[in-house]
């Protein structure tokens, strides 16, 4: 059982998809999360159900939505292309949008949650002492609200590094380009290459364990 | 320093699923530096330091302090919480659970996202030596006593060099014992300081100790204000403590 350059390279752009897909699902899912747990606005509760939607929808559907939106035909391709010369499909970027998009609602769905269970005192303590509401957001929420975010962020790891379906749909499978893991695994499989099926697998077990396990401590609770 | 508080407001809440609403009219001025609120749980004290300190906006009336217009409903005025320059003691002292007893203390202070000057340091060191818990300048909140914890958050609200501090029901959290101490220790800050204190409480020893006004409270409405250290100019002290028990249990013995 030996990994091949080929691997490797397959194993680094899976960890580079994954990481920026967390990056942006955390920017993007703390923020919002944020306004969720302190704003009351008309449409929270609909508009909340479509953010959690990539949770419970299946890939390909997603994966689906995504081509109508950034295909070269799709609502916003072309105007990407033109202006900022981004192409998603059938690229590694395209492949950090699908795996965004799928990991963001674990990270928005636990920020929230941690928001919501910072003690209001606290922040209010914070304003009595003359903090304005950028220091009261990270001074007081963000730090208490930190183990439950960074639980969230974990799991979106998790989520984008074995990302498929949705990720398929929109960057393609091109060993070298955008083949990640999981899909090289299914590469395998489908050829009959057991030798290299069992290391791959072998391998995104380990790393899902590893983040698991980190999440795990994250989420219990403080000592 | 003159406080002068005329608020109106209502407050909506959910309680077990049923909607409720609680209203307020509270109205009463001091000149004196050590003020007791009296009443009842439910009858509207917190909800008048809250309004006090800005953390919720009656809707309509004046809230003075010194030369200062906190709130004036009529002129559109409403200062945030942040620039009253108002200590808040919280019930539950409402310490930063992942900051230092030293960080705590020195909130105030930090010049955020700069770290703490050193001259800054030295202040906060200096204060929580004036409350005895110097050493434990490096420990978390979760590793203090009861009397600790009010100790520093007393130190954090002195150290913001507030115009008035606020004390929510700072001793009902503790044994007798404790309490007796407490509060012979809040007396003594007081006097130290000159700070003017507002001090929430159920509690007659509060009273007899801090009152020198004493509003007392009833169904979210000022029942009564006395002037208590007046009173005790003018006649016996032995006299007037009693009287204003009685007082005080009346709206008790009301409620019921």
């Amino acid at each position: 059982m030996e990994l091949t350059a080929a691997d490797w390279q397959t194993l680094r752009l899976t960890l580079k998809v994954a990481s920026l897909a967390t990056l942006y699902a955390l920017l993007l899912g703390v923020s919002l999360a944020w306004v969720f747990a302190r704003f009351r606005f008309i449409g929270r509760d609909v508009l909340d159900a479509v953010l959690t939607l990539p949770m419970v929808l299946p890939p390909t559907v997603l994966g689906y939505y995504l081509l109508v939106l950034f295909g070269q035909r799709g609502a916003l391709g072309p105007w990407l292309e033109e202006n900022f010369g981004i192409q998603l499909v059938f690229t590694w970027q395209g492949a950090v949008v699908a795996a965004a998009i799928v990991a963001f609602p674990l990270v928005f769905k636990s920020a929230r949650a941690a928001f919501e269970d910072v003690e209001k005192n606290m922040e209010q303590a914070a304003r009595t002492l003359g903090s304005r509401e950028i220091g009261v957001f990270f001074r007081v929420s963000l730090p208490l609200a930190m183990r439950g975010i960074v639980a969230g962020m974990l799991l979106a790891f998790a989520r984008a590094m074995g990302e498929f379906g949705a990720t398929l749909m929109v960057a393609g499978n091109l060993p070298g380009r955008t083949q990640t893991l999981s899909m090289a695994v299914y590469d395998a499989v489908m050829a009959g290459d057991d030798v290299r099926a069992n290391t791959l697998v072998l391998l995104i077990s380990v790393v899902c364990v590893t983040i698991l396990a980190l999440s795990g401590y994250f989420l219990s609770p403080k000592r | 320093m003159r406080l002068s508080v005329d608020i109106e407001l209502t407050l909506k809440t959910q309680q077990r699923r049923k909607a409720r609403e609680f209203s307020l009219h509270a109205r009463f001025e001091s000149a004196e530096n050590r003020m007791v609120i009296f009443g009842p749980s439910g009858s509207g004290k917190s909800v008048t330091l809250q309004a006090i300190a800005g953390l919720i906006q009656p809707t309509r009336g004046h809230i003075r302090l010194g030369e200062r217009t906190l709130f004036d409903s009529a002129a559109g005025i409403s200062l945030p919480a942040r620039t009253r320059r108002i200590g808040y003691v919280f019930q539950d002292y409402a310490l930063f659970p992942h900051l230092t007893v030293l960080q705590n203390a020195g909130y105030a202070l930090r010049q955020w996202p700069r770290p703490l000057s050193r001259e800054a340091r030295e202040r906060i060191l200096h204060m929580l030596d004036v409350f005895g818990v110097a050493a434990l300048a490096n420990n978390l909140p979760s590793e203090l006593s009861g009397g600790q914890r009010q100790r520093v958050a007393l130190a954090r609200a002195l150290l913001h060099e507030p115009e008035v501090i606020l004390l929510d029901e700072p001793f009902s959290a503790m044994d007798l014992l404790l309490r007796d101490r407490m509060r012979e220790e809040l007396v003594a800050i007081q006097a130290r300081f000159k700070v003017p204190i507002v001090l929430i409480t159920h509690d007659l020893k509060d009273v007899r100790a801090l009152a020198d006004t004493l509003v007392i409270y009833q169904y979210g409405a000022v029942a009564k204000v006395l002037p208590c250290r007046d009173m005790c100019r003018h006649e016996d002290e032995a006299l007037v403590w009693p009287r204003v028990f009685e007082e005080c249990g009346g709206v008790f013995n009301a409620a019921i």
